[in-house]
């Protein structure tokens, strides 16, 4: 749990503060243009609890953890360790795969809310230097953005972290040809993690929605 | 015999064929992993907790 959710927060909070003030340079410039600082607010944060947050968090927390899930699998694979834990009648599955799974469904969802504040902090400063008042950007986050968006994106989180936990492991369990089969689990465990992430991203903003986006 | 048969390669199989079989490979080992994992979890859990909770 400490390595896939404490040890992802600096690589989390890093990426979607960044990203979030980067959000922010683009579209604050444009609101303020057309005199409508008072949406700003609430379009970023309401971007970032429902889509940006939970999926640059999977996709760090992916790319660091799921990456090391496999690669550890992936090595004890190859060093014959599973198959002397098969030997001593110990399940693999529950020995190696339902720890990592239990870990990231309970860190992923605190990982997102990590992401989703650190995104919005980020667009709310960067909204500040390019004239949006303060107070306008949160009485529109207030007035857009509800309980329900923070829940859609805890969703998702839950999801995502079920994803890469069960990739990862699989990658690393399916691991052959040592050194190399080590380096090429690792790869592709990562690169399905993160083309499911965005694949189920599509599928679950459908569900979750049920069609009435914009809705508080 | 058998090392010819070592030896010979493998049979050719296109790519739309081989993306299909590593789909269907892919879908079924992660889903019997998931439900695996998740059985353990919910089988190991209650007693955990409960004992936890003493």
């Amino acid at each position: 749990m400490s390595a896939i959710g404490v040890d992802s927060l600096p690589i989390v909070v890093a990426i979607t503060f960044s990203t979030g003030a980067v959000f922010a340079y683009y579209t604050a410039s444009v609101f303020v243009r057309f005199g409508a600082t008072n949406l700003a607010g609430g379009t970023l944060v309401y971007g970032f609890l429902n889509e940006l947050g939970p999926v640059l968090a999977g996709v760090a927390v992916a790319a660091r953890s799921g990456a090391a899930i496999a690669a550890e699998i992936g090595s004890m694979v190859v060093t014959e360790q599973v198959d002397a834990l098969r030997a001593m009648a110990v399940s693999p599955t529950r020995y190696l795969v339902a720890p990592r799974l239990l870990a990231c469904l309970l860190m992923m969802p605190l990982v997102g809310v990590f992401a989703d504040l650190a995104g919005s902090f980020g667009a709310y400063l960067m909204s500040g230097f390019h004239g949006v008042p303060h107070q306008a950007f949160l009485q529109s986050a207030r007035t857009f953005v509800g309980t329900g968006d923070l829940l859609r994106g805890l969703v998702k989180t839950l999801w995502f972290g079920f994803t890469i936990a069960v990739v990862a492991c699989r990658q690393g369990l399916r691991t052959s040809g040592g050194a190399t089969g080590v380096g090429r689990a690792t790869t592709s465990s990562v690169v399905l993690c993160v083309v499911l992430i965005f694949i189920s991203d599509f599928f679950l903003a459908q569900i979750l929605t049920g069609g009435t986006v914009g809705t508080k | 015999m058998n090392a010819k048969a070592a030896e010979s390669p493998a049979p050719h199989k296109g790519f739309a064929a081989s993306l299909v079989t590593d789909s269907l490979d892919f879908v079924g080992d992660t889903v019997m992993l998931a439900g695996q994992a998740l059985g353990c979890i919910l089988r190991a859990g209650p007693p955990l907790l409960k004992r936890s909770f003493k």
